[in-house]
């Protein structure tokens, strides 16, 4: 199953097809059978999608693709996301970055790089 | 059978074009797409520098004999300001390229073509700042 | 090499050849990489891996290069901790030179140069004008002895420098006008099998059509002070994350992580 944002992926805007392509994109390359994706909702901080994706046992998917690791930036507790993919036996990818995000040791990955992008921009004010 | 196809080369831009800023794989990956389902033959893409007002790669491509394709994301990636762009006219002028921007689902084939389309989507980028 | 002579040299060429600094990870890459090409095209024969990387265009067409160039390429990276092995190939003369806090480029690229395959050419740059940190610098390690045009050349540091700093000069015609008015500045860089490149991205470099009669098989990957800038203006593209990934914190940064300092109330 794909997932793309319908608002900006860290200030930035990246249209969905173009999203969807790249997702696409990385199925392929990585002989996965892609779904079609679902759209987050354009509210700012909103993952009331992901959440329906990720917080329960599903049946039609075993696998979800994000185009980028930078849109759960705003994501509030990162630790949350990996227990229910745990949970309920979800494989998490990110095609931009092309990596697959897996355990908690992921989730301070993702803490620490999104706290060196910010510093890094903050020193550029 | 593949000397009837037309050869197109890529057109990678580093720099935000109207608010967008791709990186240059998944430009590369939107122009093999569009490529292979139109057909044509891609020769490796090349990259534009990432300075500002800076076409120099583009200026270049224009002057490559085996290619008669340029195909790039959008014709916002053109020269946007007027000396530049009458340099890129005159230069295309006497290389007769075609262009491909994907963004806009364009095709041009000629340099009129390419003014008439290059007016319409500067109005476009005024009227978006307002609507 | 004395202690400092490997930051003089740096300073003063923008590049230093040395030895491989790990062995044991650099014979178990080769041996990988030796087993991937003759899956690829499927080579019974017994040989050493030396002259199957030297002759893989004998036994490969033309056509189906990228498609093995790929194949090593998400068979290495597939192992997400690779670019840690490929930075124990230099870890501690990378150290000296861009400080011990490392990002490191999340995927290992190789290339494959088969002689008079004008596929693989790469033309005169310099991947700081491509949005990369200028303050980078790249590890070039090739699986085989390289010279001349089977190597790939850089120009000198003055050169260089002259020519990015003027290249407005040249912002009508290309940076192969610039290639073709000054190639016989151009130096190929020999390298022997069991050492490494490291050079700044800054030197405007590239390759020809390999000439010999021999394949080149190299790999490339880029590394960099973690704090130091990421490209000249904050982009989507290369930076932490998409492009690098944080290879070493030290405990002062890992602390600080903990730190939401409020930027306004």
């Amino acid at each position: 199953m794909g997932y793309i944002f319908s608002r900006e992926i860290d200030n930035n805007i990246i249209p969905q097809k173009v999203q969807n392509l790249v997702i696409r994109d990385y199925a392929q390359r990585n002989k996965m059978n892609l779904l079609l994706s679902s759209t987050e909702y354009k509210m700012k901080n909103s993952y009331l999608m992901f959440d329906s994706l990720v917080n329960k046992k599903n049946t039609k998917f075993s696998g979800l693709i994000i185009y980028s690791l930078f849109m759960l930036k705003e994501y509030k507790d990162l630790k949350k996301i990996f227990n229910n993919l745990k949970k309920n036996n979800i494989r998490l990818f990110c095609a931009l970055e092309e990596i697959e995000l897996n355990n908690l040791n992921d989730s301070k990955y993702l803490k620490d790089t999104f706290f060196i992008n910010r510093n890094n921009k903050n020193e550029k004010k | 059978m593949n000397s009837s196809k037309k050869i197109a080369q890529g057109y990678l831009f580093l720099k935000p074009f109207n608010r967008v800023y791709l990186p240059t794989n998944i430009q590369n990956i939107i122009i093999k797409n569009y490529c292979e389902q139109n057909d044509l033959l891609l020769k490796l893409s090349v990259n534009e520098h990432n300075i500002k007002n800076c076409w120099m790669e583009l200026f270049s491509l224009l002057k490559k004999k085996d290619t008669d394709i340029i195909v790039m994301m959008s014709i916002y990636m053109l020269p946007d300001n007027k000396k530049d762009f009458i340099k890129f006219c005159k230069s295309l002028k006497k290389n007769e390229k075609h262009f491909v921007f994907v963004f806009e689902n364009l095709k041009i084939k000629n340099i009129n073509e390419l003014k008439n389309k290059m007016n319409k989507f500067k109005l476009f980028k005024e009227l978006n700042k307002f609507i | 090499m004395k202690k400092n002579k490997v930051e003089q040299d740096f300073i003063k060429n923008g590049f230093i050849i040395s030895k491989i600094e790990n062995k044991k990870n650099f014979l178990k890459i080769e041996k990988k990489i030796y087993l991937i090409i003759k899956k690829f095209i499927n080579y019974k024969k017994k040989s050493t891996e030396k002259y199957l990387f030297n002759n893989i265009h004998k036994y490969l067409d033309n056509k189906k290069l990228n498609n093995l160039r790929l194949t090593i390429y998400k068979k290495l990276n597939s192992d997400y901790e690779f670019y840690k092995t490929y930075f124990s190939l230099a870890a501690k003369t990378i150290e000296k030179l861009v400080g011990t806090e490392i990002a490191a480029q999340n995927k290992i690229n190789f290339s494959i140069q088969m002689p008079n395959d004008n596929s693989s050419k790469l033309e005169m740059h310099a991947d700081s004008l491509s949005g990369e940190s200028k303050f980078q610098v790249v590890l070039w390690v090739p699986l085989t002895n390289v010279f001349k045009t089977k190597s790939m050349y850089v120009f000198d540091k003055n050169f260089s420098k002259k020519t990015i700093e003027k290249l407005d000069k040249y912002k009508y015609d290309g940076m192969d006008k610039i290639y073709n008015k000054h190639k016989n500045k151009k130096k190929f860089i020999s390298v022997k099998r069991g050492e490494f490149l490291l050079f700044s991205p800054n030197l405007l470099h590239g390759n020809v059509t390999n000439l010999t009669n021999e394949t080149r098989i190299s790999m490339n990957s880029r590394f960099k002070n973690l704090f130091s800038t990421y490209s000249n203006k904050s982009q989507f593209g290369k930076r932490i994350g998409y492009f690098y990934v944080p290879l070493t914190i030290k405990p002062a940064t890992q602390f600080a992580l903990n730190f939401n300092i409020p930027d306004e109330f």
